[in-house]
């Protein structure tokens, strides 16, 4: 059960391998103590994958990877909509964790606001 | 699995049994457990047992002509020092007026010191250097006839810097002031000369050297004043009241005399070359110390790894953290001397071994954390940079020197 966890995980936070074609976008700060990148895999205006890199606690991990999850299959306009009390309710995030919530949703909406990458 | 090992040591060290069994001695009714402030037979005994603990004591420190007032630990020794001491000063309406303390001492000398202000007295917080150690110049620029006291660390609690209180001793006492010693993380590990220190008061805490919780001592020279903290009976000269408890005195002091040898100091030195260099492997672990700092204690920031991620990941790892485990404490203020950005002293850890440690507790740890990290630094955005080529110190805006593991 513990390596279907880790296969999970690793199926949906980190950056992709090979990041062409992908959409990139981030949010928060080393400053901050809190910094969120999201990538998407977007065709005919679908989420084909979601990857999440989270420099954050473990609620945030657990939000991005539940939000990573959520996002594939869906269509930009149903991603747009996500919000971080969407994001902190998929991962039951406790009040004070919240702040974290809105990074992720800041990185989603970044990362669809952005063009697709070359070969990194 | 294996229970995880128990590298904590600086929090505390378990009771040696050499201790334990003098210990035994004074509890129970057939041992020496009267009140030594008594009169008859066996209260006398008991006192007895006091002053051989005490010269005990003395004799370990070097300190011929000081006394040992007993105390519950290195906070209130620390605070009888300190503040006991500006009390007294205040008094007697001294002219000086200024104490000067570490910004990377314990906050138990940091709130004593504060305390002081009640009573006149201006707090000066010393810098110190990006590896810990006092900053000498601020310290020799703070110093005039106007300090009362300095209050200096001899071992770091956190990063186990060590500092050269000898030296520090003559600029000190040069200008007419007294020098309190905070020395609970090197008593019993590292030599400690009251008389080579020059040293007027001495804080020690019996836990921190495999003896009880409960016991501490100041170690003082009888011409320096001090005011009491606590009121009663008038017990040790009336510089601190409540009955003396017979069993942990003896067991200090024989905790005391039982302190790491040069081959154990090595010993414990190469178990921690060992635990810095293997943790080193990973890359990117920024040392909070010196190499030459005390062998116990290891402090290293792991970077690219968010500090709450760490210490749910290392939770079951008896180890210290860069932080208070609740998040309104914030980062560690003795990094946040070094001027180590938040995010980095987040993610901290203090690692400290001791007389039990084994190198498979070494091995056991460096292999856990290192999975760990790893595993956190796979999905970490400031990883990825890092390792894409970024230096550690660009990525968190560090401008202080960096040593690494």
């Amino acid at each position: 059960m513990a390596r279907e966890a880790d296969d999970e995980r690793h199926a949906y936070l980190g950056a992709p391998s090979d990041s062409t074609g992908w959409q990139y976008g981030q949010a928060g700060s080393v400053g901050a103590d809190l910094r969120i990148d999201c990538w998407l895999d977007v065709r005919d205006a679908t989420i084909q994958r979601a990857r999440f890199e989270v420099f954050a606690g473990e609620q945030a991990r657990c939000a991005a990877l539940a939000l990573a999850q959520w996002l594939e299959g869906r269509d930009l306009e149903q991603a747009r909509a996500v919000n971080g009390l969407d994001i902190a309710a998929m991962a039951d995030m406790a009040d004070e964790a919240r702040s974290q919530a809105l990074c992720i949703e800041d990185a989603l909406q970044a990362a669809m606001n952005a063009t697709r990458t070359d070969r990194r | 699995m294996s229970a995880q090992p128990y590298l904590d040591y600086a929090a505390t060290t378990p009771l040696d049994a050499r201790v334990a069994a003098v210990m035994r001695q004074f509890l129970g009714p057939e041992a020496y457990f009267a009140n030594p402030a008594s009169r008859h037979p066996a209260g006398r005994k008991a006192a007895a047992a006091v002053a051989e603990a005490e010269a005990q004591m003395l004799s370990m420190l070097g300190a011929p002509g000081y006394r040992i007032t007993w105390t519950s630990g290195a906070t209130e020794a620390d605070n009888l020092a300190i503040l006991g001491f500006a009390r007294a000063l205040a008094k007697r309406d001294s002219a000086r007026r200024r104490i000067l303390v570490g910004a990377a001492d314990h906050s138990a000398v940091l709130a004593a010191a504060s305390a002081c202000r009640e009573y006149g007295f201006d707090v000066v917080s010393l810098g110190v250097e990006a590896d810990g150690r006092l900053d000498i110049d601020a310290l020799k620029a703070q110093l005039d006839d106007t300090v009362a006291l300095v209050s200096i660390t001899h071992v770091n609690n956190e990063t186990g810097v060590i500092e050269d209180i000898a030296a520090i001793s003559q600029w000190v006492h040069a200008h007419g002031a007294k020098l309190h010693v905070d020395a609970a993380q090197s008593a019993g590990r590292i030599p400690l000369a009251a008389n080579a220190m020059q040293a007027d008061f001495i804080s020690l805490s019996a836990h921190k050297f495999y003896g009880p919780n409960g016991i501490g001592a100041l170690c003082h020279h009888p011409a320096v004043r001090l005011e009491p903290l606590l009121h009663g009976g008038g017990q040790q000269r009336g510089l601190r009241s409540g009955t003396l408890p017979v069993a942990l005195i003896a067991a200090m002091a024989q905790a005391f005399q039982l302190a790491d040898d040069a081959p154990e100091q090595a010993r414990q030195r190469a178990l921690q070359t060992r635990l810095r260099e293997g943790l080193g492997n990973l890359g990117g672990v920024v040392l909070n110390g010196r190499r030459d700092g005390s062998a116990h204690i290891l402090n290293v920031s792991f970077a690219g790894v968010h500090g709450a991620a760490l210490q749910s990941a290392l939770a079951d790892l008896a180890v210290g953290f860069g932080s208070a485990c609740s998040s309104h404490h914030g980062p560690s203020h003795v990094l946040r001397a070094m001027r180590r950005p938040d995010a980095l002293a987040h993610a901290a850890v203090r690692l400290s071994l001791g007389r039990f440690t084994q190198p498979d507790d070494i091995d056991q740890a460096i292999e856990f954390i290192s999975r760990v990290v790893s595993e956190l630094r796979a999905s970490s955005p400031v990883w990825r940079e890092i390792d894409q080529g970024e230096s550690v110190a660009s990525v968190y805006a560090v401008t202080t020197p960096l040593e690494f593991a």
